[in-house]
């Protein structure tokens, strides 16, 4: 690797953001996190530590809904903290799964929610149970380092096991990327594991300030884009030929975060700038990271993602640094062919004679309600599973690699508690996407995953109207536009500005290669379906054979195409 | 700003008085005071003119001269009550020219009570029957072989205490009944006090009064208008009906605690308190439940019937006057008498203690199965009292305005639940705007010391309450004092009482220090006293630097375990034996510094 043509970035007071102090300031994420979790006074810690955990994987958050009442009864807020797990590929072992469900029963509210970068995380856990949390977790093997902050995070791997060795493969490959960018501070254990502390001389990779922003990395398997390779800072496309890996296209410089009205923010989809032989794949990784590391925008934190680098030095001006950081050049792309970016319900079987059974997860929330004892019954399940349990990019979990004996044991478990695969929802149902928002995501501008499952049966009524009960459409909602759930790429998105008030984004691709764009800005439910009515009336009487939503809106002019975020706004 | 002593700052808001006056009064010496003060509560009824005639210049010298007769007015006080009877009992005494020493049971030391040829002993029982913490010593002593002889002397005893407890008035009895062992004789007969006891008290204390002046006249009687020196315009007989501006509950949705912070207006009431005093309030009966007791009696809701010379329908006077919530023996006695209960009877003698705590007069009523006329009803029942709160607030920082901090008491029985009369009508039956009667109840033995000194303040559950009038006040004087609270309750989620304002107290560095101990939010439970004997180097540490310890809320287990961790920190940290930390304890009751208000 050469390092002639490199300056490694330096903090500056002066102009950088209060986020770069802090870091610097942390003595490699060590910070007074130790102290803030032993302080009896208060369940949250303190303002800077709130940014330092998120690089442990942890947020700080209260129950907005209490924040109120609590003010007048002279209590603060009900502070409780989010983790987030780290696993690479969205893959867990039956056993880790096991005791990762067990400490959400005790310390978080009681559910797991699967994240649609195919992590597992806890909501609800109070400051006093953190530790012990954090300490289950890692007993597993599993752990919390980096799955948020400005650092590389969880690597996505597609999940649909159509070819299960190719799927072993580049599963390996999201593994080995996720622990080769991982940061090297010891202050995880120390803090987590009472670990002896161990001086941190250096970052070898991301330095004392770590990345400008969060960097996302994915890899996808065609004909999947389940995990929406376009969406990333980083993305691969596994190129497969005559069945054999042979390399990885590159994609650079995707994301979904916005802020309302301000057009200097945008989401992008990434560009495919080149391919590498798998041997390759972590040295690529790494200098696109030390690229960043030195070239993203540390003063203005919301224009620091890896896309508006790219977009401020031009695609052209950006290989050719990133050429100087490799010492060599990417060659050029290969050929591929996505089909979509939902997952594929129900049974089955791959040339190993295992099976796999994709189940639909609500939002992504694994909780006893009901309708479904799903949390209770994927526990029994775990119990005589001897293969993997996956989360989909799309907040779904993969029954994976069952052997013929259990199958039917499954099964019955599966029907005993109502657990769905997708065989009675309606395809809009199961194409689906909402992130937590209310109650205890702090950014939450409106509701989100409580609310997306009674609009979308209202949307259904309509629908049926015109007898598009059977088309799928991809539909995802979010809380406020830092796009957790990823909704300038639904075909339908809805981004919260206000409780009951959301922005209406049309014309995303089904497969994920295409922005949606704003058509109706502040809307209430009312309005939305008023809104969408006409659009389906005109979607069955018009649409050609085979032609999705997101084309037909942008074909009949309701919409212009978002070729690139550039054109977001315009 | 410089410092006011507090005749200046409870004088700052009248203009009219001015620097001087105030100087000059505070060089005044005590007897010169008391006069002053008499002459003044005078002039606020009577002309300048029908004064003259009472104060004259012989009036003045008379008051120094005392008499032959020894006497020793001994309390034994809880709260303060039994302090402030002895008080005003030596200060009648002294205006007639009686030398009289008046001492606590915890300063008295026992071979001196031969010294004196009249002893007069008020005394306070508290909890089963128990002698209030300041007597423990003198009362075990009193009645041990130690104990001389006392041939010759007199005494009179006087006893406060609640006839609703099993073992009413059981210290002065026992007091009563050991100084007539040692030798001494009655001079007038032992008088047990109800919670209602003013008026009695002052009966017997007059009595008294005429009774020494029988054996020894007085030397002066012209000087009688120093008595009664503050008259407060509002008293308990006397409330003012306050207005209830909030009602705010404190403990969240999930707690096993249902806890109130009530804030009550006091404007143009002239009411006035201090850290540390109780808020008396009178509550009415809830309507629901004297209509149950009607309708269980048969009785007609509108039955006209007589209480203290005045007529009523049963269903007023049952909700306004009258004793329905709390049971004494005597009640379930009489009733079971009545209706031959043989299940009460046996209430009465085996589970007495563990029946009341959950069951109330319509309890009693169900199992009783009597039949009574209103009246008979009325005859059977006590007056209803009023209740008293720790008052939370600091006036210098709340003026005009009280605040409170209860419980919502429910208990739950075979039959359904049983609320506690003042927390239930504060909390369900009032709203806000609603009028409340309230007077203050001063509390002597629970007090600031002055503003240099380091306080350590005990109080789990409602027994914070004092100690956030403590923390305004201190607050609102500048305090230089350190200030370290030890605060419990079951969970930290949603019963840390006043969370947010000891948060911000605690950055603002009027708070040292905080500990504090959830003791559900563990397996293992955790109380105050286990914070104490873990931070127990430092507690010794203030102790020796002159700290006062204040402890306030549960008495039957809270601040038994407190005592306890404090005996074992004084004698672990200071390498005591055992009785030396018992001294060491008594030592800092003595000088004010042990100070407890528990319930």
């Amino acid at each position: 690797m050469s390092d002639t043509k490199i300056s490694t970035t330096q903090y500056d007071a002066v102009t950088h953001s209060d986020v770069e102090r802090i870091k610097v300031q942390s003595d490699y994420l060590r910070g007074s996190i130790k102290d803030g979790l032993v302080d009896p006074i208060t369940g949250s810690i303190c303002d800077d530590d709130q940014v330092l955990i998120k690089f442990h994987g942890i947020y700080q958050q209260d129950d907005r809904d209490l924040r109120n009442d609590r003010r007048k009864a002279k209590l603060e807020p009900l502070y409780a903290f989010m983790i987030r797990a780290r696993v690479p590929g969205g893959v867990a072992s039956s056993g880790q799964y096991q005791v990762l469900a067990e400490l959400a029963k005790k310390y978080s509210n009681g559910s797991l929610r699967l994240t649609t970068r195919q992590a597992f995380q806890w909501h609800g856990v109070f400051k006093r149970n953190l530790k012990r949390t954090i300490a289950g977790i890692n007993s597993t093997l599993l752990d919390t380092v980096a799955a948020c902050g400005d650092v590389n995070r969880n690597v996505m791997a597609t999940s649909l096991p159509e070819t299960s060795e190719i799927h072993q493969e580049v599963y390996q490959w999201a593994k080995k990327l996720s622990e080769h960018l991982l940061p090297k501070s010891n202050a995880f254990h120390e803090i987590w594991l009472d670990g002896e502390k161990v001086e941190t001389t250096e970052e070898p990779i991301y330095g004392k300030t770590y990345l400008p922003r969060k960097f996302k990395t994915a890899i996808a398997i065609p004909p999947n884009n389940d995990v929406d390779v376009y969406a990333n800072d980083l993305g691969f496309i596994a190129i497969i030929d005559q069945q054999k890996l042979i390399g990885f296209n590159v994609l650079v410089g995707g994301g979904m975060g916005t802020a309302h009205n301000d057009s200097q923010t945008y989401p992008r989809v990434a560009d495919v700038i080149g391919f590498c032989t798998p041997d390759k794949l972590l040295e690529v990784a790494e200098s696109v990271v030390r690229l960043q590391r030195d070239y993203g925008d540390r003063k203005v934190r919301k224009l620091a993602r890896l896309k508006y680098t790219i977009d401020r030095l031009g695609i052209d001006q950006f290989k050719s640094i990133l050429s100087d950081y490799l010492g060599w050049s990417l060659a050029g792309a290969k050929s591929f062919e996505f089909n979509g970016n939902g997952d594929r319900y129900g049974w089955l079987k791959t040339e190993n004679n295992k099976w796999h059974l994709t189940l639909y997860i609500h939002s992504g929330r694994i909780i006893d309600s009901p309708q479904s004892t799903l949390f209770s019954g994927l526990l029994a399940i775990a119990d005589i599973h001897q293969g993997e349990f996956r989360i989909t990019g799309n907040q779904n979990l993969i029954i994976s690699n069952i052997t013929p004996e259990t199958k039917q044991q499954i099964q019955s478990l599966i029907s005993q508690h109502g657990i769905s695969f997708g065989a009675v929802e309606t395809p809009v149902r199961l194409n689906s996407v909402a992130c937590v928002a209310f109650p205890t995501c702090s950014l939450a501008m409106a509701e989100a995953e409580r609310y997306l499952p009674d609009l979308i049966s209202k949307i259904e009524v309509i629908l049926d109207q015109y007898n598009l009960l059977d088309q799928p459409i991809n539909i995802r909602m979010t809380g406020c536009p830092n796009g957790c759930a990823r909704p300038f790429l639904g075909e339908i998105g809805f981004v919260g500005k206000a409780p009951g008030k959301y922005n209406l984004y049309l014309g995303a691709s089904f497969k994920g290669d295409r922005l949606n764009k704003l058509y109706k800005e502040n809307i209430n439910e009312q309005q939305i379906l008023d809104e969408l009515n006409p659009l389906f009336k005109d979607y069955a009487d018009q649409r050609s054979k085979g032609e999705f939503f997101g084309d037909f809106v942008i074909r009949k002019g309701y919409i212009r195409p978002v070729v690139n975020g550039l054109d977001f706004h315009g | 700003m410089k410092e006011q002593n507090p005749l200046q700052r409870a004088t700052a808001r009248f203009t009219n008085i001015d620097g001087e006056l105030l100087q000059q009064v505070s060089n005044l010496g005590p007897s010169e005071l008391l006069l002053l003060a008499g002459y003044c509560a005078g002039l606020a009824e009577h002309s300048p003119a029908q004064l003259n005639a009472v104060v004259t210049p012989s009036a003045v010298n008379e008051l120094s001269k005392g008499s032959q007769l020894r006497a020793l007015i001994l309390y034994a006080s809880q709260t303060g009550n039994a302090q402030e009877i002895a008080e005003s009992l030596q200060q009648s005494l002294e205006s007639k020219g009686y030398k009289t020493n008046l001492e606590s049971t915890l300063d008295i030391k026992l071979a001196r009570l031969k010294d004196y040829a009249l002893i007069v002993v008020i005394a306070s029982t508290h909890g089963e029957g128990e002698p209030p913490d300041d007597a423990i010593d003198f009362y075990e002593a009193v009645l041990s072989k130690k104990a001389p002889s006392l041939n010759g002397v007199k005494h009179a005893v006087l006893g406060l205490g609640d006839s609703s407890y099993e073992f009413f008035c059981q210290t002065a009895k026992d007091f009563d009944s050991a100084l007539l062992k040692l030798g001494s004789v009655p001079l007038i007969e032992r008088l047990d006090c109800d919670v209602d006891y003013q008026q009695e008290a002052l009966n017997w204390t007059t009595q008294l009064v005429g009774a020494i002046a029988d054996i020894q006249p007085p030397t002066l009687t012209t000087a009688a208008l120093v008595e009664n020196i503050i008259q407060f315009p509002y008293s308990k007989e006397k409330p003012f009906a306050a207005t209830l501006s909030i009602i705010q509950k404190l403990t969240a949705p999930g707690s096993i605690k249902d806890t109130y912070h009530l804030e009550i207006d006091l404007a143009s009431s002239g009411l006035s308190y201090g850290p540390g005093d109780a808020l008396g309030i009178w509550a009415d009966n809830d309507k629901a439940l004297v209509k149950e007791i009607l309708a269980e009696l048969n009785i007609e809701s509108q039955a006209r019937v007589r209480f203290k010379d005045e007529e009523f329908s049963i269903e007023e006077l049952l909700r306004k006057k009258l004793e329905i919530t709390l049971l004494n023996k005597g009640l379930i006695e009489a009733l079971a008498t009545l209706g031959g209960s043989q299940k009460l009877l046996e209430i009465t003698e085996t589970y007495y203690s563990d029946y009341i705590r959950n069951h109330q007069l319509i309890d009693v009523l169900k199992l009783a199965n009597v039949t009574l006329e209103a009246q008979q009803l009325v005859a059977m029942l006590k007056p209803l009292k009023p209740r008293l709160y720790s008052i939370s607030s600091s006036i210098d920082e709340n003026p005009e305005e009280v605040h409170i901090t209860l419980n919502h008491l429910q208990d739950e029985n075979e039959d359904g639940i049983r609320y506690g009369l003042a927390s239930h009508f504060l909390t369900r039956q009032l709203e806000e705007g609603d009028k409340v009667n309230v007077y203050v109840d001063r509390n002597k033995n629970f007090k600031l010391p002055s503003s240099d000194k380091a306080i350590i303040m005990v109080g789990p559950g409602t027994g914070i309450a004092p100690f956030r009038s403590f923390l305004q006040q201190r607050e609102a004087e500048q305090a230089k004092g350190r200030n370290w609270l030890f605060f419990g309750n079951p969970n930290f989620n949603t019963d840390f009482l006043y969370q947010t304002e000891l948060q911000k107290h605690l950055k603002s560095g009027l708070l040292t220090q905080i500990d504090v101990a959830f003791s559900r939010d563990q397996e293992q439970k955790i109380y105050v006293q286990d914070r104490l004997r873990e931070n127990a180097a430092q507690v010794w540490q203030w102790l020796e630097q002159g700290a006062f310890f204040y402890v306030c809320g549960d008495m039957s287990r809270m601040a038994k375990e407190v005592e306890l961790a404090l005996l074992q920190i004084i004698e672990q940290q200071g390498n005591n034996t055992q009785s030396q930390a018992k001294e060491y304890l008594k030592q800092l009751k003595k000088q004010a510094r042990y100070q407890r208000d528990v319930y």
